[in-house]
């Protein structure tokens, strides 16, 4: 594509969010628009229905777009016995039901769902026009009730059943397709976002920090939601970044006198103001954060800046703020692979992990050996702990440097593991005198008569360069009956340095398992049952 | 009012419309459009169809009318 061509294509995403965001989009106007497909080949969602979902699907085609997510959706018949006839592979297995039509036996659905796990390990998403019952691994329940009174508009419309095939409301399908397309499928089907980066004038407050002055920049009611919602994401784990040019001085200044704002200076894991490239200081903000740049939105109000640090890091989000910051709000929750189905405590510890991590490096530069000694490393040892289900997933969903086979196991797949006689998930938990950092190494085997086969092994980015990386392995390795160790190895774009690790050969004798010692300093725990 | 009535034809069905337009006369209004018909109508006019109406509005004249009839009571 030339340049022209996606500068075109990055003006009418951002052109798409005052429709696509508006407190309740217009039905028509949605189906008027015109968003730019998204790009790759699509994936196939299975949508199992006992009643229409032709229209919501229309409503999510331009929401899909605008989240780069390509659709290939199936639609079974009407079946209200959910026999999930002609049953194909999919990414997701989509359930669209009216709960009215089911039967009242509440374990039914269960049942169903059990079954459709014997077909398919792909996530299970249920979307009932009431509350059901229905659980087990990666299934997850959209609350479709809430999406509606949360907007003030009723779920269900009793004259359409018999015309549409379907009970809900007009307003209603708007409003579960923009919550389908930019929450629920992202949170299921996208590499998560971790981090968002915001410019500061005209995004934060109204008015321009260099021109109006500290007390001068005004903290409109929607700008004060926007900081409150930038700080609860804080909380939830996703890192924050103030990208802007502007005298850092000031900035500071900014911070310190304007206590009504609800972001402080400190909420900040990385602050770029400087007057230099917006597109570099992205990258280095990257590179600090170790993560990839396609895991960052940046929230600015200058379009034009915007589609030139998009033409320079296409993978990177880039969020328009608009003069309403109440709109750029709705945009901000409805970021793709933004919003989570779950928030572990992992999550809400990986901030303050992550700043914790600056104050080691600063520290272990004076005496590395003595300080690794006062650092007071405790690790723990969790043989199938099944109560460990949803990390292990997100592990497998999120690790990509230490990720040695990057077999990327579903919830499902750690369910059965578990299940398995000779299945074994060893999960490590890191913590020193400056943080918990929860649960960051796994190792996840198949006990053979002739070997340990390790088919996936994990650490988290929060615990490499900490000199652990054997004594979390091996440690794990040592949880597990004295074989000769067998790991796969799969080669990706991003994980050399779990390859690098593990060097050669990739099979190890029982010795080099057992004859392992943590170095000095370094507590050991097991909880195997 | 009827332009727009017909303003929310043309983008639910995507093609040219007029008074004349109906079911009988326009294949892109099938049976799944009908009722994005109805939702744009009601969209565009913020008129709300009663249910016993809402299957025989197929046709421009008769959802113009339905319209006028609401207007009037």
């Amino acid at each position: 594509m030339t340049q022209a061509a996606d500068l075109g294509r990055s003006m009418r995403r951002m052109d798409a969010q005052q429709t696509l965001f508006a407190p309740l989009p217009s039905r028509l106007e949605l189906l008027g628009m015109a968003v730019d497909a998204a790009e790759g080949p699509p994936r196939r969602v299975n949508v199992w229905r006992n009643h229409a979902a032709e229209t919501l699907l229309t409503l999510a085609r331009p929401y899909l777009d605008w989240a780069g997510l390509a659709l290939d959706p199936w639609l079974s018949g009407y079946d209200d016995s959910l026999s999930f006839a002609e049953h194909a592979p999919a990414a997701l297995e989509l359930l669209w039901l009216d709960a009215a039509r089911l039967p009242a036996d509440a374990g039914w659905l269960e049942g169903r769902i059990a079954a459709l796990r014997e077909m398919s390990r792909s996530p299970i998403l249920v979307l009932a026009t009431a509350p059901v019952a229905a659980s087990g691994p990666d299934v997850h329940v959209a609350d479709l009730g809430a999406v509606c009174s949360a907007a003030g508009v009723p779920l269900l419309d009793a004259r359409l059943a018999k015309v549409t095939g379907s009970p809900l409301s007009a307003a209603a399908q708007s409003l579960i397709a923009r919550e389908l397309a930019c929450r629920w499928l992202p949170a299921l089907l996208c590499p998560p976002l971790k981090a968002v980066a915001v410019d500061l004038d005209h995004t934060l407050y109204a008015g321009v920090l260099g021109e109006d002055g500290v007390q001068g920049v005004r903290l409109e009611p929607g700008h004060e939601l926007l900081q409150q919602r930038l700080k609860a994401l804080r909380e939830r784990g996703i890192f924050l970044a103030l990208v802007s040019r502007n005298e850092r001085a000031d900035v500071q200044a900014l911070f310190d006198a304007r206590t009504d704002f609800p972001l402080r200076w400190d909420d900040f894991s990385v602050t770029e103001v400087s007057w230099g490239d917006k597109a570099d200081a992205l990258q280095r903000v990257a590179l600090a954060l170790n993560i990839d740049v396609s895991a960052i939105a940046f929230l600015d109000d200058n379009p034009g800046e915007l589609a030139q640090v998009g033409l320079r890091l296409p993978t990177l989000r880039g969020v328009l703020a608009h003069a309403d910051a109440a709109l750029t709000t709705r945009v901000l929750e409805h970021l793709p692979a933004l919003w989570r189905w779950r928030v572990s405590a992992e999550d809400a510890r990986r901030v303050v992990d992550q700043q914790a991590n600056a104050q080691r490096a600063e520290l272990s530069a004076a005496d590395p050996e003595a300080y690794f000694k006062s650092l007071g490393v405790r690790l723990r040892f969790s043989l199938n702990d099944a109560g460990q289900l949803a990390r292990m997933a997100e592990m497998s969903g999120k690790t990509n440097q230490f990720n040695l086979a990057l077999a990327r196991l579903s919830e499902t797949d750690y369910a059965a593991r578990l299940a398995d006689p000779a299945g074994a998930v060893v999960t490590v938990e890191l913590a020193d005198r400056f943080s918990d950092s929860g649960v960051v190494g796994l190792l996840a085997a198949r006990v053979g008569d002739d070997a340990i086969h390790v088919d996936e092994l994990l650490i988290s980015c929060r615990a490499m360069g900490r000199r652990l990386e054997d004594s979390i392995v091996i440690g794990a390795l040592q949880c597990l009956p004295a074989r000769p160790v067998q790991f796969r190895v799969a080669e990706g774009p991003r994980n050399q340095p779990a390859r690098n690790w593990l060097g050669q050969p990739a099979t190890w004798p029982p010795e080099r398992v057992q004859s392992f010692t943590p170095p000095d300093g370094v507590l050991t725990e097991r909880n195997i049952p | 009012m009827i332009e727009t009535v017909l303003d929310a034809l043309r983008v639910v069905l995507k093609t040219e419309v007029n008074a004349d337009t109906s079911v009988h006369n326009t294949p892109q209004w099938d049976s799944l459009r009908h009722i994005e018909v109805i939702f744009a109508v009601e969209d565009a006019t913020g008129v709300q169809f009663d249910e016993a109406e809402l299957g025989e509005l197929d046709s421009v004249a008769r959802i113009v009318a339905a319209i006028q009839a609401k207007h009037a009571a």
